[in-house]
């Protein structure tokens, strides 16, 4: 018990010592602020989208155009230019893959982004529009793309300029192309429910099943009980025949001893008892008529 | 909050009824680029590592996640070109180090590379639970083969999170 009093002691210090660690490193970049984005009206018919608050979900229809505000926001202590851009994604195994640089696909030929650069005041945010117009004759698939806000660094002194964007993913299911997973891990929930569902579809032959393996549990418990009762039975059976073995065994010797030497040689006390005893040994002929000089094993065992 | 947008003279439009995000601070966010400074160096005669500490990166996620969510932030660098050389990004390596979280709750990974000439992943954060902060503080190689042409060399970087 003292051990483990101990064992915690030292596991709430170790923690301890981890949360200030931590604490300490958390402490250690400094603050020079952020650029971000985020979706500031979500259209009504996916308000109840999960992701709506954080991805454009929307259902495109073929020759519909469709408007979204997004807002673009500055933490940073200073003035920045804000470009905005639609760019490329694919969606491959679960993995929403980005492009490089302002590479385009299908989506962002159809987005427009107006304005697409704005200047944000330090600790300011700025509205922008995306207006998606896909044409009449758009397949039924869906379509992926990211809006990106990007800052540009200046140079420094070795030349390298640093690039900071973000973006709001798009998954955008047209026409009337099935709903995609948003992400990997949703991919695995997805996984997750078929499972259940089709466990679901034989509910019945799950619950046999139960039934049969609780019934062999019984079986098997039942069996083990008994075998074990059985087996202490049969052992105190063979002890109990060894011991009667042992008591004969036993016996036997003590017969043997006495047909070899009479009473009075195995215990004095005979000899008290009967004074006359060696005197009747002496006379042979007075013996017992059955002895005729065999052993006593010669004779059938008529006792046992 | 539900209310009617004006009318639009485009008859196409079929979206008019927008919601409003709830939440007035949720978004996903960058820090913005940084002017750290790099020390010059002498024309190497064998070749040699330059090691470029840039400035922290900062993803900060206040998109109230609530395990489903993800971010995920790539890198890519152009190639490094002087008046007279070029120094190929495909040979950039790049380590995020140590990287810290603060606030929230979830699974941040990195992934050190060996070629920046595609956009691909170096840190990202998975079964993300409440707003959070997440800093790293990359460190660029760039092998700087012998005898390689003076000057100054001229590239950018590119972080991107979403």
């Amino acid at each position: 018990m003292k051990k483990f009093a101990n064992l915690i002691g030292i596991l709430v210090i170790v923690a301890l010592f981890q949360s200030f660690s931590l604490s300490a490193q958390a402490a250690d970049p400094v603050a020079v602020g952020s650029v971000g984005i985020r979706i500031s009206e979500i259209p009504a018919d996916v308000a109840d989208h999960p992701y709506a608050k954080v991805y454009i979900v929307s259902r495109l229809q073929p020759g519909v155009e469709m408007k979204q505000r997004l807002e673009v926001f500055n933490t940073s202590p200073k003035e920045f230019k804000v470009s905005l851009y639609p760019g490329m994604a694919t969606f491959v195994k679960g993995e929403f893959k980005i492009g490089e640089g302002r590479m385009g696909n299908t989506l962002s030929r159809w987005t427009k982004l107006t304005p697409n650069t704005v200047l944000v005041k330090a600790g300011g945010s700025k509205f922008f529009n995306v207006t998606i117009s896909p044409p009449s004759d758009a397949a039924s698939i869906t379509q992926y793309g990211v809006i990106w806000a990007e800052v540009e660094g200046t140079p420094n002194e070795a030349g390298i300029t640093s690039v900071s964007r973000v973006g709001i993913r798009m998954y955008m299911p047209v026409g009337d192309s099935s709903e995609s997973p948003i992400s990997s891990t949703d991919m695995v929930s997805t996984t997750n429910e078929i499972v259940v569902k089709k466990s679901f579809i034989s509910n019945s032959l799950l619950i046999m099943i139960g039934l049969f393996a609780l019934l062999s549990l019984l079986f098997f418990i039942f069996f083990v009980v008994f075998s074990r009762r059985n087996n202490s039975v049969r052992k105190a059976q063979k002890k109990n025949e060894k011991q009667l073995e042992e008591q004969w065994r036993n016996e036997l010797a003590r017969r043997r001893r006495i047909w070899k030497h009479g009473f009075d040689r195995l215990d004095p006390r005979h000899r008290m008892q009967r004074p006359d005893a060696r005197e009747q040994r002496r006379q042979p002929e007075q013996r017992d008529p059955r002895d005729h000089g065999r052993s006593y094993d010669e004779y059938d065992d008529e006792g046992r | 909050m539900v209310f009617s947008a004006a009318p639009i003279a485009h008859a196409a439009v079929t979206n008019l009824e927008f919601v409003i995000n709830p939440y007035s601070a949720g978004g996903l966010a960058i820090s913005v680029p940084t002017s750290e400074s790099f020390t010059s160096m002498v024309t190497p005669e064998i070749s040699t590592n330059a090691l470029l500490t840039l400035g922290a990166v900062t993803v900060t996620d206040t998109r109230r996640g609530t395990g489903g969510l993800t971010w995920t932030t790539s890198a890519i660098a152009s190639d490094l070109i002087s008046a007279t050389d070029t120094l190929t990004a495909s040979t950039f390596s790049y380590a995020s180090g140590v990287h810290s979280i603060t606030g929230g709750s979830a699974t941040v990974q990195s992934q050190t590379r060996t070629s920046m000439n595609a956009s691909s992943m170096v840190e990202r954060a998975i079964a993300i639970l409440g707003s959070h902060v997440v800093s790293w503080t990359p460190l660029l190689t760039v092998p700087v083969p012998a005898f390689k042409n003076s000057g100054t060399y001229v590239g950018t970087i590119t972080h991107s999170v979403l």
